[in-house]
């Protein structure tokens, strides 16, 4: 990123000559990686991994957390340096050293978390570290003009001196993007690209990402969700444990295969079977009428033992029903009525607690837990709030605790440990147990699994069963389908504030996405 | 992971025992141990004691700013409530000097009305507590210059200077408050469950909330923990120190320096009380050498200010 203004100003004219698709040796491997392993402490993240990119092909990278795609993407872009192993770009042999040498050579990654300046205009954004000079000045018209120039060989329509602020985070992502490749990028690591965009957003970026495969650079895409790799990727490569697994091309697999290898068993088993509540079990949880400055006409039950979830979109009102369930901010008009009695004030997270009720919010570091603190004083934190605040601290050693956390399987050797060293999983094993902990009888879970890994989501499925089993009862909130259609006994859908539709078990998928008012082309 | 160097295996259990140690502990004797090298006099009770006494109101104010440290701010205010509180008391004490318990009960009603002006005006106003706590400094110093008249007036009966000069069978009565203090605020942060809620909202307020905590009142309580630890040091100070207007000068920034000498995380949710007392303990001997080694008196600010650096760097270097 260092130089003088003159050495940019010829990168920036380099863009147009690496922009004619006709040099492009289609096909060609640019970057090959060959028989990389990395080391952390006793941790062999990864294994003689093998992966190479090729002009014009975009490339799947998937596996569980902690298969190692983070550590294969820091050695691909210079952030780590292998142990062992070799790196060739375009035949050449080359040790990257940090990422300005990786990018020297043309390799350049989007991040899941956005890296720009929102209160700067596009054009700055994109010649962030390299501003253009024009004796000695900033040339902000000529950065605005190649930015301009940038955007639409990439078919955008931004303009180039707007705050980045007023763009959708869909169009900061794409202004990320184009900063990305606007100087000679061969290869483009995408992490995670849709995680954080509704379902039309991520139209927008297939579209660019179809765009950048033409114009013929190499595409390393890493994502979970199948459609997206199947529609979008040529070529997907697994990673398991640290090694790769499976490498073909996504026309050769079907998605059954491609699970099978990231988990290393068939999906059949990932969720439990349904649990076995009759229609005329006790009512543990009512709601009619509720509504707030969000929501309106809430009318929901949930009976002794059931699973019931709610499915709806980004905007649906689901993040929203999810916290007024949990009274911050809770219903302003309508009725709740829990067990046995009428509860209308479920308006603070206190009064929820002391009506039975338990809360795993949608992000678990910012909402669920206070990571620098031990697993037992996370997960007894209600229970502790409950007895009041001049109590003695209640005892992390009694027997009750400690059955609670075998329960969810969390090893209670562990209880002073800091909960920021768990794994995502396991952080949320303790954010369920705070409730546990209550003996809360109504659990109110939303987006349990997001960020967790296929083999914990599994766990976690198989524990809420148990759960409801045991007679708790279970409200899940999930904006990913399979995860409602595989758990739930009852299906409610959401769709602008309001709960449109009830399902039974097992509803078709494409149904629910229908009555969702998502497209028709299925999420992962 | 392990950044233990490596060492023989005999001094491997040593070492990690060492190294798990709050570092303050070390640095309190290796000062301690220059303060009697230098002068071997403090090697005496006498001095020793005289020494703590001194020391005795930074370490309840120290004490109580960690309340509101770990609770993820600072107090301001302190220094200045300090100063308003000894002002106060001698022009009460001077019309009504037989009246010194009624004078302290009033004293500590001020305090915990302080402490929850700034609880309430953090938490229900979102002032960030370093700008509400400041413009209570100004206040206070305001209020209390303009009840005294700009000058000290007044005087502190014998029986309320007790507490700051007087010994019981050779041992300060300030160091007994010392341990009663200390042992109270240690058993409320650390055994209580009040003290888990507060580690709670100064690591992830939005977190204790949603896990029911009542967020409001434990900053509240926090705040209020400290400025009584104010009125506790005005009364101690104003003891041995008599009174004067800059009586309480520059105490927050040493709470605060003393805090985090020992160890309390400026952003929150870390710190203890034996250690952030053995932090108060340090800074003030610590002046003392400087004193002894002939430093002039200003040196202390410049001294005070790279430790806080110092500190902070430790503690971002060790994490």
């Amino acid at each position: 990123m260092a130089g003088g203004g003159e050495a940019e100003v010829n990168q920036t004219s380099g863009l147009n000559g690496s922009d004619n698709p006709a040099e492009c040796n289609a096909g060609g491997t640019i970057v090959q990686l060959n028989k990389i392993s990395k080391r952390y402490g006793p941790v062999m993240a990864l294994e003689n991994v093998d992966f190479s990119c090729r002009k014009g092909e975009v490339h799947a990278l998937v596996g569980e957390n902690g298969a190692g795609k983070s550590t294969l993407v820091k050695v691909l872009v210079g952030a780590v340096m292998a142990d062992a192993g070799e790196c060739t770009v375009n035949s050449r042999k080359v040790v990257f050293r940090h990422p300005a040498d990786a990018q020297k050579m043309g390799i350049a990654i989007v991040h899941q978390e956005l890296n720009l300046l929102p209160d700067r205009t596009v054009a700055e954004n994109i010649f962030m570290g390299r501003e253009l000079t024009r004796n000695g000045m900033l040339d902000r018209r000529g950065m605005s003009n190649k930015s301009k120039a940038v955007l639409e060989r990439l078919n955008l329509t931004i303009d180039p001196d707007t705050s980045l602020r007023d763009l959708s985070v869909a169009g900061q992502q794409m202004v990320e993007i184009a900063k990305a490749i606007a100087f000679d990028a061969q290869v483009l690591v995408l992490d995670e690209p849709t995680a954080t965009l509704a379902a039309d957003d991520s139209q927008t970026l297939f579209d660019l990402v179809r765009t950048l495969r033409e114009r013929g650079l190499a595409i390393v895409y890493i994502s979970h969700r199948m459609s997206e790799i199947f529609d979008l990727c040529d070529h997907v490569t697994v990673l398991k444990d640290g090694a790769s697994v499976l490498s073909k091309a996504t026309s050769e697999i079907s998605p059954e295969q491609l699970v099978k290898a990231m988990i290393g068993r068939d999906l059949e088993k990932y969720y439990p079977p349904y649990g076995q509540v009759s229609d005329d079990a006790p009512v543990v949880l009512r709601v009619a009428n509720g509504a707030n400055n969000v929501l309106h006409g809430i009318n929901m039950h949930l009976r002794k033992g059931e699973i019931a979830g709610v499915f709806g979109l980004k905007g649906s009102g689901r993040s929203e029903l999810a916290y007024a369930l949990w009274g911050s901010p809770g219903f302003t008009s309508g009725t709740v009525e829990t067990v046995g009695k009428l509860a209308l004030d479920l308006c603070t997270p206190r009064s929820a607690m002391a009506d039975a009720v338990g809360f795993v919010p949608e992000s678990r570091k910012d909402e669920g837990l206070a990571l620098s603190l031990s697993i037992a004083d996370n997960a007894m934190l209600p229970r502790r709030t409950l007895d009041g605040a001049m109590r003695h601290t209640s005892d992390a050693n009694s027997q009750d605790v400690l059955s609670v956390f075998k329960s969810v399987g969390l090893d209670p050797a562990d209880r002073n440990g800091e909960v920021a060293n768990l794994s995502g999983g396991n952080q949320q094993k303790v954010v369920l147990s705070k409730w546990l902990l209550t003996g809360a009888e109504i659990l109110v879970l939303a987006e349990p699994t997001r960020g967790v890994d296929v083999s914990a989501k599994a766990a976690i499925y198989t524990l809420l069963r148990q759960l409801a089993d045991k007679g708790k009862s279970i409200i899940l909130l999930s904006s990913e389908l399979p995860e409602i259609v595989g758990m739930s006994d009852r299906i409610y859908v959401m769709r602008g504030g309001t709960i449109t539709k009830e399902f039974a078990r097992g509803a078709d998928e494409a149904a629910i996405l229908m009555e969702a008012g998502g497209s028709t082309s299925a999420k992962g | 992971m392990s950044k233990q160097p490596q060492t023989s295996s005999l001094l491997t259990p040593v070492w990690s025992r060492l190294s798990r140690m709050e570092p303050i502990y070390i640095i309190l004797a290796a000062i301690v141990l220059a303060i009697v090298l230098s002068n071997p006099i403090y090697a005496d009770y006498g001095p020793m004691m005289q020494l703590l006494r001194r020391a005795s109101p930074l370490i309840v104010l120290a004490v109580g700013q960690l309340f509101v440290i770990v609770s993820g701010g600072f107090d301001l205010s302190v220094g200045s409530l300090i100063t308003f509180i000894v002002l106060l008391s001698a022009l009460v004490l001077n019309t009504h000097p037989e009246q010194v318990y009624a004078c302290i009960a009033l004293c500590l009603a001020i305090g915990i009305a302080a402490g929850s002006l700034n609880g309430l005006v953090v938490s229900l106003l979102k002032v960030p507590s370093i700008i509400a706590t400041l413009g209570m400094l100004l206040a206070y110093r305001g209020a209390g210059l303009y009840l005294s008249g700009g000058s000290a007036r007044g005087n502190l009966p014998d029986t309320f200077r007790a507490f700051g000069r007087e010994t019981v069978y050779g041992f300060p009565i300030a160091l007994i408050v010392v341990i009663v203090f200390g042992v109270f605020a240690a058993w409320i942060l650390h055994g209580t469950n009040y003290g888990r809620q507060l580690f709670a909202v100064g690591t992830n307020p939005r977190a204790a909330r949603l896990s029911g905590v009542n967020v409001t009142m434990v900053r509240v309580v926090a705040f209020m923990f400290s400025a009584v630890s104010a009125v506790v040091a005005a009364i101690l100070l104003g003891g041995f120190s008599g009174v004067s207007t800059a009586v309480g000068n520059g105490y927050e920034l040493q709470a605060i320096s003393a805090a985090v000498l020992g160890g309390a995380v400026l952003l929150g949710g870390r710190g203890s009380v034996p250690a952030v007392i053995a932090g108060a303990i340090a800074l003030h001997a610590l002046f003392t050498l400087l004193n002894i080694w002939g430093f002039p008196k200003p040196m202390r600010d410049a001294v005070q200010g790279i430790i806080i650096i110092s500190a902070v760097a430790y503690s971002a270097w060790r994490r």
